[in-house]
């Protein structure tokens, strides 16, 4: 069976201060037709990057290895025209800050219809007909007005559904959509999700969901993989991942949310800080800050094996019994203090 | 936007009245009395100095001077040479062409050059681009007058090709004779004006909406134009202004350089020659260019960017 | 005495390496530059092979020889005393100007920033109308009224550099003005004149380095071009400025004579740009 997207030991390599540096190590994930996977991490982990990846906008000097396919082809040897072609057709991307992506010189209008007219060449006025019927379905009103506006007079919520809409337009089958209500007031978040969500959905789109909210990803992703140091430590579905996870750092990030039922004096925090792929440390990247940690650990990077339907790269995972909650699993309190 | 329009408008008049009362009123900032410094050396008969005082309204209170000075200038009577016993008007429309047809000349090297070569020195990273930042490393350390000079070795008397002396007549004598101090003058700029359009490009190109544009597939024509040129020029069109404006000034230089007679040229025979009625004529005609082209500068910037446009209007 | 000289070596090094943090090697061979032409300018009368007016009309317009490294000028004054006894108003005059000018627009600029509103206000449109005026041409009207020479050219110049100071000063001192630690300073119940001189001043002092270095060489650029006209150092006396004003011996094919004091303007500019701008990356670098 051919996926719709699927990356293959995927590994990135970017020049910071003049050296190349590792962000991205062996990462492999699939996205199925309609689905729904959600890349989950703190900054730095390399969720941005792998998204980034799939579109090869990657910033300068930047090296890619491994295979990402698409509908079962390789784009590895694509030229600059084939990916052009692919961008304007197969995927789109919805930046974090559509403040800063959504070009402001530009009317909304201009900005909606760029790539229907550039890259399909289609009258102007029809690409327009076309973006004010999206702009209502993605719950913009008195949109032909909108279309002649600046980006400047209009909220961010508003900004950010003019970026999904403009995404829309492309009728893409996958959308990669780089933590798109970070930068969006907390109220606006949850209608901006929903109308993205409602709206793929309709149309039959994939996509590739990347945040550091982990309640967010499993309200409405099919699957969810975990990233941390730009390796990819646990891929699971959010009903799975709530009630076993596999890996320490999984766990360990259900347990530093806050829980609406429960009062807790302090939540626990998972010590030391994160780190990037090429601070890793041979071995596990995880080994510094888990509470398991064992010889082995540093000795070998751990291999992905499949326990119950979930990937996970754990040396232990076989024998460790994880909880989400800090309350049901007492036992780890004594590990995490451990440095 | 035609509020707006017409706050900056009015703001370049009060600018102007205010620039030229500053003018006015230096003429009194001199040591020793008016007439003196009108008349400098010159010995002159009584009754031209009474015409002289009546001309300059010298017996009424000061402000009123100024009044009656300012209501002639705007009639395009800018009063009499005392050295040349000339309207100072018929000297000033003798001059201007030149003046005004260099930095013309020079406005558009300087544009032109230094736009395409800052683009592209941003587009194509690597020995271009090296070289080109050299060059303007070098170039904008370049005084005009220097420039000047060895454009006229060089070109002027070395290898003979354009004239060293003279302004020319009729169009393309004209623009023989003031080919090297037109690029004398834009050198400098042009050198300037190539970094900053070179950074601006680099950075609208690593920017969001760049990036925005490159994710939906838009080809690299579409890209540079639509996104990282139409953000650049924001900057650049400041910058350019900027040293436009400033070229009035450096007009002043490049004539006595190839002894062109123009504004400069005539600004400074009459400073020495203490003929104060033209030195404040021509100091009013370059400073109002000066004002103006940097009204009309940031008119077009904020057309430029709809942010600033829009926001005029909603304050 | 050996540990006194390894300490102060010892504190030099120091203090070269802190300087070469902020302006890199290009900047200490910049900065050495300028040093050098300084100690120069001074030690002019001790180190100049002849006087810069003497006459030597045997050898005129000549190429460089033993008597005269670097040959003499038209009339057979030697090149290299000239340049030497120029270097004095050269360096002076931009000196003059640029010190002038930040001490005009520094407070100018703290009292805009600070006080805002109306006095923001007047401020600012006070440096519009000076900024109307071009150097050069403020130069050549002080020129009209008091006569040529260093000090009227310098003072206009002063003031039509002071609004370009005073402005990236302003900005900068807005910007830090709505920092918290302002706040907490003026919640403690410090004068405003006390928070702006012993903090907010000295924390926007490198971008007010930095614009000074940078207006030292546009400063040396005009001094130069006004006694390229006349206007500032007069001849017989010697700056590069005047020192180039030699069209007869251009227009003879002999462009040697104006070479030496080009070739000393656009390397005296090219190194304290090059160090003003170091210095503003560098700012903008830890400001990131």
């Amino acid at each position: 069976m051919t996926h719709l997207l699927e990356i293959d030991h995927l590994s990135v390599d970017l020049v910071t201060h003049r050296r190349y540096r590792k962000v991205l190590q062996d990462v492999s994930i699939t996205v199925e037709k309609a689905e729904v996977v959600s890349l989950v991490g703190e900054s730095g982990s390399g969720k941005s990057m792998t998204a980034r990846s799939v579109l090869n906008l990657l910033p300068a000097q930047g090296k890619m290895s491994g295979n990402i396919a698409f509908e079962g082809q390789s784009l590895m040897d694509n030229t600059n025209k084939d990916w052009q072609r692919f961008r304007a057709t197969k995927a789109a991307m919805i930046f974090q800050d559509p403040r800063a992506s959504i070009n402001p010189v530009h009317r909304i209008g201009d900005f909606l219809t760029e790539a229907l007219v550039h890259n399909r060449d289609m009258d102007r006025h029809e690409a327009l007909e076309r973006a004010a019927t999206i702009l209502e379905q993605v719950g913009i009103d008195d949109a032909k007005r909108r279309l002649r506006q600046f980006p400047h007079e209009l909220s961010g919520g508003m900004l950010q559904r003019v970026m999904i809409a403009s995404v829309l337009l492309i009728e893409p089958q996958l959308i990669l959509a780089d933590e798109p209500t970070t930068a969006l007031d907390v109220t606006t978040q949850a209608d901006v999700i929903a109308i993205l969500d409602d709206q793929r959905a309709q149309r039959e789109m994939a996509m590739l969901f990347i945040t550091h909210d982990l309640e967010l990803a499993a309200a409405f992703s099919d699957r969810i993989a975990v990233m941390y140091a730009g390796y990819i430590v646990e891929v699971s579905t959010p009903a799975q991942l709530h009630a076993r996870p596999l890996h320490p750092y999984t766990a360990a990030l259900l347990r530093s949310r806050p829980l609406l039922h429960e009062r807790t004096e302090r939540l626990p925090q998972i010590s030391g800080r994160p780190l990037s792929a090429f601070e890793a440390p041979p071995g596990c990247p995880f080994q510094d800050r888990c509470p398991y940690v064992q010889a082995q650990c540093s000795e070998s990077l751990p291999p992905t094996q499949l326990i119950n339907g979930s990937i996970v790269r754990c040396h232990r995972a076989n024998e460790l019994e994880l909880a989400s909650t800090a309350s049901a699993d007492a036992g780890t309190e004594g590990g995490q203090s451990r440095e | 936007m035609s509020r707006y329009l017409l706050r900056q408008l009015l703001g370049m008049i009060v600018l102007l009245l205010v620039t030229s009362f500053v003018i006015y009123a230096s003429l009194f900032l001199a040591p020793g009395s008016p007439d003196a410094l009108l008349f400098g050396a010159h010995t002159v008969s009584p009754a031209l100095r009474a015409a002289v005082n009546r001309q300059y309204h010298l017996n009424d209170p000061f402000l009123q001077q100024y009044w009656y000075w300012l209501v002639n200038v705007l009639h395009g009577n800018f009063g009499t040479s005392i050295t040349y016993r000339t309207p100072v008007a018929l000297r000033l429309s003798a001059a201007a062409p030149v003046t005004a047809f260099l930095v013309i000349y020079s406005a558009i090297l300087i544009i032109v050059s230094g736009v395409a070569l800052g683009v592209l020195s941003a587009l194509r990273p690597g020995k271009l681009d090296t070289l080109i930042m050299t060059a303007t490393n070098i170039g904008t350390a370049v005084p005009t007058f220097v420039a000047g000079l060895i454009l006229l070795a060089i070109f002027g008397v070395k290898l003979n090709w354009f004239p060293v002396y003279g302004a020319g007549a009729g169009f393309f004598d004209r623009l023989r004779h003031l080919t090297l101090p037109a690029v004398a003058l834009a050198f400098w700029a042009v050198a300037y004006l190539t970094r900053v359009t070179r950074t601006s490009m680099r950075e609208e190109l690593q920017g969001d909406p760049v990036m925005t544009a490159r994710s939906r597939g838009l080809s690299r024509r579409v890209v540079v134009q639509r996104h990282a040129f139409r953000n650049a020029l924001i900057p650049i069109v400041t910058v350019a202004g900027l040293q436009v404006a400033g070229l009035i000034a450096g007009t002043v230089i490049v004539e006595q350089v190839f002894g062109l007679n123009g504004l400069g040229e005539l600004l400074l025979t009459s400073v020495q020659d203490k003929d104060f009625a033209t030195v404040q004529a021509v100091s009013l005609i370059l400073v109002a260019a000066f004002i103006v082209v940097n009204t009309l500068v940031d008119i077009t910037y904020t057309m430029l960017d709809p942010r600033i446009r829009l926001g005029a209007n909603q304050s | 005495m050996s540990i006194l000289s390894n300490l102060i070596a010892h504190e030099d090094r120091h203090l070269l390496r802190r300087i070469h943090d902020r302006i890199g090697t290009g900047g200490m061979v910049a900065a050495g530059f300028m040093l050098l032409l300084i100690v120069a300018a001074i030690l002019a009368p001790w180190i100049s092979p002849t006087s810069p007016n003497a006459i030597d009309l045997l050898n005129v317009s000549s190429g460089s020889s033993w008597t005269h490294p670097l040959g003499t000028d038209n009339l057979g004054r030697d090149i290299l005393s000239r340049l030497l006894w120029g270097a004095r108003p050269s360096l002076l005059g931009p000196t003059l100007v640029i010190s002038v000018a930040t001490i005009i627009a520094v407070p100018l600029a703290a009292l805009a920033g600070w006080s805002g509103g109306v006095v923001d206000q007047i401020v600012s449109r006070f440096l519009d109308l000076v900024f109307a005026f071009p150097g050069i041409l403020l130069a050549i009207l002080a020129v009209t009224l008091y006569g040529p020479g260093l000090y009227p050219c310098s003072m206009a110049l002063a003031l039509s550099y002071m609004p370009w100071i005073a402005r990236v000063t302003r900005s900068e001192i807005l910007r830090e003005r709505n920092k918290p630690y302002v706040k907490a300073l003026e919640v403690q119940g410090l004068s405003g004149f006390a928070i702006c001189v012993r903090h907010l001043i000295p924390n926007v002092s490198a971008t007010i380095w930095s614009q000074v270095t940078i207006s030292f060489g546009y400063a040396l650029i005009d001094l130069a071009a006004l006694s390229f006209l006349g206007l500032n150092i007069l001849p017989p006396g010697a700056d590069w400025g005047v020192m180039t004003n030699n069209e007869n011996a251009i227009l003879q094919g002999d462009f040697s004579q104006v070479l030496y004091p080009c070739l000393l303007i656009i390397l005296c500019v090219t190194s304290v740009t090059y160090v003003g701008k170091r210095l503003s990356d560098e700012n903008t670098r830890l400001l990131k």
